[in-house]
Order: C-alpha cells, then structure tokens, then sequence
C-alpha cells in the first residue's frame, strides 16, 4: 500500500524533472555500490548514494528528498540478486536506466525459504571481489555509454581500480593462509559469508539467525545444533554485522566461549571509521577474520 | 453543623465513618441542582426525610430519578445547593449504600456472591489490610439474612434476578449501610420476586431507605414518603398528598388514564405512550 | 531415549535453562496483569504500549547517543509508564472511551518516533525492533530484570488486591466508600506498562502479547473467581511455555510461534468445555424447575 504512494510521488516528480541539466546523475542504491561506482566516476560525475550508512534495507524508509534523487537520477545502479526488493515499487516509475551489477554473475542458489524475501539467491556478492571486478567493468560500459564524452576516462580508472582489486584479493589470500584449513571455519549471525567462504576456502559451520533475512526466527532445536557444532568444531568466534539486532548471538558466543566479533557486513561506516571504502571493508573484517580464528596477523 | 474526623489528604480514603448529628433529620436538601456538563438534569430539590423512613422516588424515564440517588450518595456533583446526611456532606460517610441498576453490572466478572457483598466491608478496611474472619461471618450472616445463605459461592452470573437484588441488599448490610439508596431494583423481576425484595427492605433495619421505583401502585402503598420528579421537584410528602392527578398530569403529561372505581381515583401508568404530542 | 532422558536433554544447554526460566516468569506475571486486561476489555493495550515506545527509545539515541539495549530499556519502560498515565488520563477528562484513547495514543506515538529516526538517519539496527526480545537469546541480565519487576509488581497487586477488584468491577461502589478510583486505576495501568516492557525485552512482541491475552481469557472460561482465574492463568501460560519449548527443541518449530499455539490450544479446548458444561448447566435447572440465570 505504502509503496504506491510513493511510486505515485516519483512519478510525478520524474515527470516535474525532465528539465534535465547537462551533468548525467548517478545513482546507487547501497554505500558499497556507491564507493564502486564513485572510483571508476572519478570527478567527471557525481555520484549519489540511496542508502545512509549502517542502514537495514529491510525498514528503509524513503523520504521526499529520496524520492526527488530517484526521480532525477538518469542512471541507478543497484548490487542486485534480491538485496533491492524494497526498491522495487519505487524504481518503476523513473526513467531512469537501471543496472543490475550482478546480473551476469554466477550466484549461489539457495532454498526458497532461506532467500532474502524469497528470492533463492544469496545477495552478498560483493565478499567475493572477483565479482565486483565484473561489477566494475559493467560501471565503466554504461557510464561510457551515458557520457561518451569521458567514456577514456572512465575506462581508465576501471582498470587500475579493477587492478587493486586483484591486489587485494591476492591480499586475502596471503593473509588466510596464516590460517590451518582446520581453522577456517565461519559462524555468523545470517548467511552473508556464502561467496567469501567459496572463494577463500572457509566451512560455513552455521548461522544464528537460519537463512539470509535478519527478520527469520529459530527454534530451539536449531539454536542447540548451532551450539553443538561451534563446540565440536572449536570455533573460536562469531560473527555479527552492524544491522542485525545481536541479543540472539551473543547469548551463543557467551554460552559456548566464543568471542563475539562485529563485523562491516552490508555497508560501509562513517568517513572516519575503519571502513570507509568497499576495499577497506574487506581488509578490516579479513584482518578481525583471521585474528579471531588464531592466525597471527 | 457538620462534624468531621480529619481525611487523609484532599480525597483522602477514609476508614472511620464521620460522627452524626442526632439531631439532624436523615436527609435534608435543600435547592439542589445538578447539571451534566450542559445538560440540566435537577433543580428545586428540597425536602427533610427523617431517619429510618423509606422513600419512594418516582417520576417518568429521564426524570432524574438516578441522578438524585447519585447526587445523594456523593458520586456525582452538585452544581447547586446543599445535601446534608446526618448533618454532613455526602463524600463524609462511608456508610451510604448505592446500590446500582441491573444493566449497569457487569454479571460476567469472575466474582461469587460473596465476593460481591464482602466488596461492600471493604469501606471499613484501611488499605494494605486483607479481610478478617469477623468480616467473613458478616458477609455470611448477610447472605443468610436476604435468603442467599447457600448461594454464596455462586458466580454473580448464576443468579437470578431477584437473587441479583437480594445480594445488592446483603452488601448494604455488609456495608452497615444507614442510608440506603436503590436504583430501580424492581425493574425486569416477576411479581413475587418484586415482593421478596421489598420484604427484605425490613432487614435494613437502622437504615433510612430511597428507592427509585416505576410502579405507582407500589409507591402508594408500601412507602411512607413519596418523591414525585420531572427533572424538578413536583412533589413530596404522604403518598395520598402527592399522588393526585394534577401533580400526576405535570409529571407524566398524557400518559396517565385516570381511571374511577368504587374505592377512588385509579391510576394507570400507560408505559406505550411517551411523547405528549401522541398521547390525548 | 527414556522418558528421563528425554527431559532431561534440553537442560543441557544453558540458553534452554534460561529459556525456560524467562518463559515461567514472563507468563506468571503476565496472566496476572493480563486478568485486568482482559476484564476491563484492554486487550490491545499490550500493542499499543508496545509500539509507542518507539519516539522514548528515539529520544534515548539522540539524546545520550547509546543504542544498546540495556540503556534504551529504561527509556522505554518510562515512555510505556507516560504513554499508559496518558491514557488514563484521557478516558477520564473526556466523554472518549479508554479502547479509543489506547488506539488514537498508539498511532500518534508510533508516528511521533518514526518522525523522530526519520531526522536522523542511519541507524545500526532497525530501532523499532531493537527492543523486541527473543525468549532464546534471554540473557542473565534479561533474567534479573524480569525477576526483580516481576516480584515488585506481584507484590503491589497482592496488597491492592481488594482495591484493584472493587476498581475493575465496580467503580460506582469504591466511589460511595470514598476509595480513589482514579489512583487505582493509574496504578493498575503502570503495572500493565511495567510488565509489558519487561516481558517485551525479554520474549519479544508476539510472545509477550499472547502470553498478557490467552492464558487469562482461558482461565476465565473455567474459573468463577478472579484469584483462580489469575493461578489457572499462571499455570496455563507456565505450562504452554515449557511445553512450547521442547517443541522447539525436538521438532524444529520456531520457540515463540510454539508457545503460542500451544496456549491458543489451551484456548480452544477451554472454549468446547465451558460451552457443553454452560449447555448442561441450563438444561439441568429446565428440568429442576429452578429459574434460569440472567444474562
């Protein structure tokens, strides 16, 4: 109901706003996105962020001025896989172009009731930088598609960001093989470690809360398991992100002498907190990974 | 004048009754008005009732029969005038019995008979103190005095109209009620059960009793005084006093048939006739 | 497995232990407080308390910038306790009735702290759930809470108890005996606050509202008395707690939604019972001849 409303407004105000200036506005949906984006940008273009930082996308809320970004936007981009659904009733209606950063990527499938708002996929993409470097390449084509004006520009910028990338996951692969396979193992408060785990050869022991939405609820019987394993793997940690209500896990982490660990899941912090580009986010929860899990940094 | 234990705090509870004066009647009004936010319910009440008497109140529906019982047992405001019971202001005793009208209990509440009448010693109770066995054998002496002695642990709902009075009365016992104020207590109940609760007005002994009745006939022969109110006062005194057709028509308009037979003058509520404009 | 061992396994783990516990305590103390509820026909009142503590949990962010949850606690149990005073206090000024005031008090309060978090954006957690409690993830401090409000408030209800009945079922009496109806009242509606709080924190919403609202209606169905209708209560929501619990622990079921249905299961049976004993009652006194009760 609420979303027609909104998708009333955004109409309207996209149709009020097609006296367009010449600077093409972009648009990203996440503070992970928007730093992707904003790197292969550079100044040539300013890019808008949708999300604030540490929000939930779950109890988003947009407000007028939202609306307004949305409806001026000439490009939005979103991560895609699902994490957007909330957006939903308020993107029909811009004419804006909208990309699917993780269209062509392979996605891990899951069961439909573990699928954020149902879809079957999980939406962390961006654990695994291999597909943000795809995400990069895709930015640079259709910003060079908006503004062929600085398309060199930008395809410049998409190699040497896509470059740091490979560097940094070259980085994590140094820094987890401090760890024994026997140590890689991963608690978390919901499945958004999937793709990490894949690439850099962690087990998914399990997670507090079952499948990918924070709003899901265990029984008991789960809660015990989780318990049994962390104990029978001696899993030194559990970790938690910033947007999920902690009571549950850390109740687990006391119960079972784990040491609970917060972790930069689903978005960036403030400018003068220890994660404030995507690639200083994976470089603070790989360095908190390890260090909790016994490798020596 | 009045005569009063000092109160806790302004409202306070109060577990003492205030002392009477023995020389002030039961009652006594005097130009009582009382209004319901804009409303004008009473005016020009003033009468003396003297302890121990009973006094029915009658009056056609909307007449402020309910409002006066009220008035006089401290629950609702006066806008006017003065009410004096035993020489002092209502809200000073707490030996006044209201006992309400059927539709305004709520019979499903989970409570018996006796919880209900021992609702009633709770005046004599301070707070923070639990009901004794002294104030256990009041209760039941109560109950076995209305007739209710087996129905004690009876839920309110179990029982019968009459029973429902009869239990109301019990309370006023309990209550060491010395003024008692029914409100319509006839209503709804068969003719043999009207007579059990008017029988057991009796077994209140002491008390000074007001009853807001209906029935005419009633009024004229069981009740020494009699109250005739159409949102003012039209008259008061013996029941042969008031009861005649000329105070009779200012009360009920049209509806009253005036009926001549051997013994007098008989008259007949027509309860189906309430507009004035309909009735001849 | 035996019988022994099968009880005895849940109790191995300490968030089952605590589980249990917070379950026995939540559902004590809520069938108490839920007796009044339901009698003066407040059912509601637990949600609606529930969701205007949102702008105090707002105003306890912005203004002592923590958000964890022991500290938003108390700024909420405040809210719940102005918020419940408010209502009183409106049902007694004004021709509104007190359902009207609750609903009216409940938007406008929801809406004033969503206004609130609107200001400032980014929140760590979606702060509307912040408080919401999950009956396996109950921590000792949760316990200690639970335990020390639960004993204060029993305590108030037992030495008010004839004062809180006279109140509740006959406010035209307590006037007549001079008792301050409103005082009582007030209280009465601070107790529901406290226990709605509380039990919030601790069960979460669904849970806690069950718990205030079934076992109480079903006692009702079977007892004649307020004391047994608030024991039975107890026992009813003791029972659909531990009973829920062990469903969750052996068939998987999610513990909140478990407890639930187990006590709304309680609920039905009681309904088929009062209704063929109420029908075997009514055609006993026909056949005695004695008069059948009044509605």
């Amino acid at each position: 109901m609420r979303g027609w409303g909104i998708a009333v407004i955004a109409g309207v105000l996209s149709a009020a706003s097609l006296s367009a200036s010449a600077e093409v506005r972009v648009l990203c949906t996440t503070t992970i996105v928007g730093d992707v984006v904003a790197h292969v940008a550079g100044s040539d273009l300013s890019v808008t962020v949708l999300l604030p930082v540490n929000a939930d996308p779950h109890s988003f809320e947009a407000t007028p001025s939202d609306l307004v970004e949305i409806a001026r936007a000439d490009v939005i981009f979103e991560n895609g896989a699902g994490l957007e659904a909330f957006l939903a009733p308020l993107l029909e209606t811009t004419r804006a172009r909208i990309v699917d950063l993780s269209a062509g990527l392979t996605l891990r499938v899951l069961s439909p009731e573990e699928g954020h708002e149902g879809e079957g996929v999980d939406p962390h993409v961006w654990f695994d930088p291999t597909n943000v470097i795809a995400w990069v390449d895709l930015v640079a084509e259709v910003l060079g598609d908006v503004d062929p004006d600085h398309a060199a520009g930008y395809r410049e910028r998409a190699k040497d960001y896509a470059q740091s990338l490979r560097d940094l996951d070259a980085w994590i692969f140094e820094q987890v093989s401090r760890l024994s396979p026997a140590r890689r193992r991963l608690v978390t408060d919901h499945d958004s470690f999937g793709y990490f785990a894949n690439r850099y050869g962690f087990l998914l022991i399990g997670t507090v809360l079952p499948g990918l939405s924070a709003m899901s609820e265990p029984s008991a019987r789960e809660v015990a398991a989780l318990e049994t394993a962390i104990l029978e793997a001696k899993v030194p940690a559990v970790f938690v992100g910033t947007t999920v209500n902690p009571a549950l896990a850390s109740q687990v982490a006391a119960d079972t002498g784990a040491q609970l660990v917060v972790l930069y899941t689903g978005s960036l912090s403030d400018a003068d907190g220890p994660a404030p580009t995507y690639v200083d986010l994976l470089r603070y929860d790989v360095l908190r990974i390890v260090a909790a899990l016994g490798g020596s940094p | 004048m009045t005569s009063l234990r000092p109160t806790a705090a302004r409202g306070g509870r109060r577990t003492t009754e205030a002392v009477h004066d023995p020389s002030a009647p039961a009652l006594r009004i005097r130009d009582l008005r009382v209004s319901y936010g804009e409303r004008l319910a009473l005016e020009s009440i003033t009468f003396n009732l003297p302890v121990g008497a009973r006094l029915a109140v009658v009056g056609p529906n909307g007449a402020g029969k309910s409002t006066l019982l009220k008035a006089i047992a401290g629950i609702v405001r006066c806008a006017h005038g003065s009410i004096a019971v035993h020489g002092v202001v209502p809200e000073g005793h707490i030996c006044i019995a209201y006992l309400p009208q059927r539709n305004d209990v709520d019979w499903r509440f989970p409570v018996t008979a006796f919880d209900a009448v021992m609702m009633g010693r709770i005046g004599r109770l301070g707070p923070l103190r639990h009901p004794k066995e002294r104030d256990r054998a009041i209760v039941r002496e109560a109950l076995a005095l209305v007739g209710l002695g087996d129905r004690g642990k009876r839920r309110i709902g179990e029982l019968s109209g009459g029973e429902q009075q009869r239990m109301f009365i019990a309370r006023a016992i309990a209550q060491e009620a010395e003024l008692v104020l029914f409100d319509e207590p006839l209503a709804g109940l068969d003719v043999s059960s009207q007579n059990e609760v008017l029988g057991l007005l009796a077994q209140l002994r002491k008390a000074t009793i007001l009853v807001a009745l209906h029935d005419l006939g009633i009024a004229a022969t069981r009740f020494e005084y009699v109250l005739l109110l159409r949102g003012r006062m039209l008259g008061f005194g013996r029941p042969a006093d008031v009861l005649q057709p000329e105070t009779l028509r200012q009360a009920y308009g049209g509806a009253l048939r005036m009926v001549s037979t051997e013994d007098g003058v008989l008259v007949v509520h027509d309860t189906a006739c309430t507009a004035e404009d309909r009735c001849p | 497995m035996s019988v022994i061992d099968w009880l005895i396994a849940p109790l191995q783990y300490p968030f089952m232990v605590r589980a249990l516990a917070a379950s026995v305590l939540v559902s004590g103390l809520c069938a108490v407080v839920g007796a009044y509820v339901v009698l003066r026909s407040m059912a509601f009142l637990g949600d609606a308390l529930a969701h205007s503590v949102l702008p105090g949990i707002a105003a306890g962010l912005l203004i002592s910038g923590r958000g964890d949850r022991r500290s938003l606690f108390w700024w909420a149990l405040g809210t719940a306790i102005a918020v419940s005073l408010g209502i009183g206090w409106i049902g007694e000024r004004s021709r509104i009735r007190e359902d009207t005031a609750i609903g009216i008090v409940f938007a406008g309060m929801f809406a004033l702290g969503v206004a609130l978090l609107s200001t400032v954006r980014g929140f760590a957690v979606d702060l509307v759930h912040i408080l919401f409690g999950n009956v396996l993830g109950v921590s000792p401090w949760d316990l200690a809470v639970i335990g020390g409000f639960g004993a204060a408030v029993l305590l108030t209800v037992i030495l008010f108890y004839k004062e809180f009945l006279l109140v509740t079922f006959d406010p035209t009496l307590a006037s007549t005996l001079r008792i301050r109806a409103s005082f009582y009242r007030r209280l009465l509606l601070v107790l529901v606050a406290v226990v709605v709080v509380v039990s919030l924190q601790t069960v979460g919403l669904g849970l806690m509202l069950a718990m205030l609202i079934t076992p109480a209606t079903t006692a009702f169905l079977l007892t004649r008395r307020l004391p047994w209708m608030m024991g039975i209560g107890a026992v009813l929501g003791i029972v659909s707690g531990v009973v829920g619990l062990y469903l969750s622990f052996y068939w998987g079921i999610a513990s909140g939604a478990a407890i639930v249905l187990v006590a709304t299961g309680f609920f039905l049976v009681a309904l088929l019972v009062s209704r063929r004993r109420d029908v075997l009652r009514w055609r006993l006194k026909r056949r005695s001849g004695r008069p059948v009760a009044a509605e």
